[in-house]
């Protein structure tokens, strides 16, 4: 593995900022899921999993090509307490809002090859939120342009 | 919940199997078509199904390319005057590659409408979606011919007409949108609700692997909205499963 150079392609940023995102779903989720029960317990784990996936993805593929991927920080400031299972809902939403977002910024940023799976990972943010969207009883539960500033 | 987000990952999936695939774009080449079809096996995620569809753009590309070719050639020969010299006719620019989503986009708005005339009980469900599509035909339409003075607020920009009450076939306009030759195909709405749903269903399912396509496709500069549009409407399936 090569040093990362001094500036970075805007691609490589653009992925080095979804593995940044990725790293802080993931942490968030620990909270997020110990406030849930059932089906949305379930759910979290599922959504956990593919922010995982995503994360290791993203860690193989930034180092296939010479990059020093970033690992996740210890913690991570929650923009709220999350205390209870309206807090946990709510911070769900926020998680899969935020990475929707950021994945949706690097799509005309990363070339060709790796477009899919940023489209890909956009979609899984977008039906994410809306499924905690609607536990949470949020209506609407989509929005129409899922990831947009 | 957790048989709820299927659909969607299968959908993806059969976007990407349509196309074709070696998926040897995601690093390990030898491992990924094995580890493609053990996550959709295993239900999770199907992460890298879209992505199997990258490879596959080349397939997708090279039939672009042939049709595309075809295109020219038959306005050529439509427009072939214009080779000779005797006329003054000006060459048309090429269609833009949005044209058919814009197209289609419009036809899902007015199938939704129909919709929604015939039962209006499904607003709850289906007035968010309907909305959703109107602003991204507004989002096309501006994608496609620039922004459009005087209609830069969200859902201002020009809506498609009211489509005939009751879903009953009445003679169409004359303009149906800018750019659109023709009004959107007439379609008949469900007697019941659940059929009618389940109409609007295999809709937005075409939809989405329209937008998949069209996003794969795309200009890098038109990939962030497309890319929403794909996720909007990957939600929207989420909400009629």
């Amino acid at each position: 593995v090569t040093a990362a150079p001094a500036t970075r392609a805007p691609a490589d940023e653009a992925l080095a900022a979804a593995l940044a995102a990725e790293h802080a779903a993931i942490f968030a989720y620990g909270p997020i899921g110990v406030r849930l029960g059932g089906d949305l317990a379930e759910t979290a784990r599922l959504a956990e999993a593919a922010h995982r996936q995503r994360r290791d993805d993203l860690l193989v593929l930034l180092t296939a090509r010479g990059l020093a991927p970033a690992s996740g920080a210890a913690g991570y400031a929650l923009p709220f307490a999350v205390d209870g299972e309206p807090a946990a809902l709510e911070l769900a939403v926020l998680v899969e809002e935020r990475v929707a977002g950021v994945w949706r910024a690097a799509l005309p940023r990363v070339g060709r090859n790796d477009r899919a799976m940023v489209l890909d990972a956009l979609i899984d943010a977008a039906v994410s939120a809306t499924l905690w969207r609607r536990a949470a009883g949020i209506a609407p539960a989509t929005v129409p342009f899922p990831g947009a500033p | 919940m957790v048989g709820r987000r299927h659909p969607v990952r299968w959908i993806v999936f059969t976007v990407a199997v349509r196309v074709g695939d070696s998926y040897d774009n995601m690093g390990g080449a030898s491992d990924g078509p094995r580890r493609g079809r053990r996550t959709v096996a295993r239900g999770t995620v199907a992460r890298g199904t879209v992505a199997r569809g990258t490879v596959a753009r080349g397939t997708v590309a090279r039939r672009t390319v042939i049709g595309a070719v075809g295109m020219v050639g038959v306005s050529a020969v439509l427009t072939g005057c214009t080779w000779t010299g005797t006329t003054a006719s000006t060459p048309q620019p090429p269609p833009d590659p949005l044209e058919p989503l814009r197209r289609s986009t419009h036809e899902l708005v007015s199938h939704y409408r129909r919709v929604l005339d015939a039962h209006p009980r499904l607003a709850g469900m289906l007035a968010p979606l309907h909305t959703s599509h109107t602003a991204h035909l507004a989002a096309l339409r501006e994608v496609i011919d620039g922004p459009s003075p005087g209609a830069n607020a969200p859902g201002g920009s020009p809506v498609p007409p009211a489509t005939p009450p009751a879903g009953r076939s009445a003679p169409p306009g004359p303009a149906w949108a800018p750019g659109v030759s023709s009004p959107p195909a007439e379609i008949d709405v469900a007697a019941e609700p659940d059929a009618a749903v389940d109409d609007l269903r295999a809709a937005e399912r075409r939809a989405f692997e329209e937008a998949v396509q069209a996003c794969l496709d795309a200009a890098p500069e038109r990939t962030a909205i497309l890319g929403s549009i794909c996720a909007a409407r990957a939600t929207h399936l989420e909400v009629l499963a």
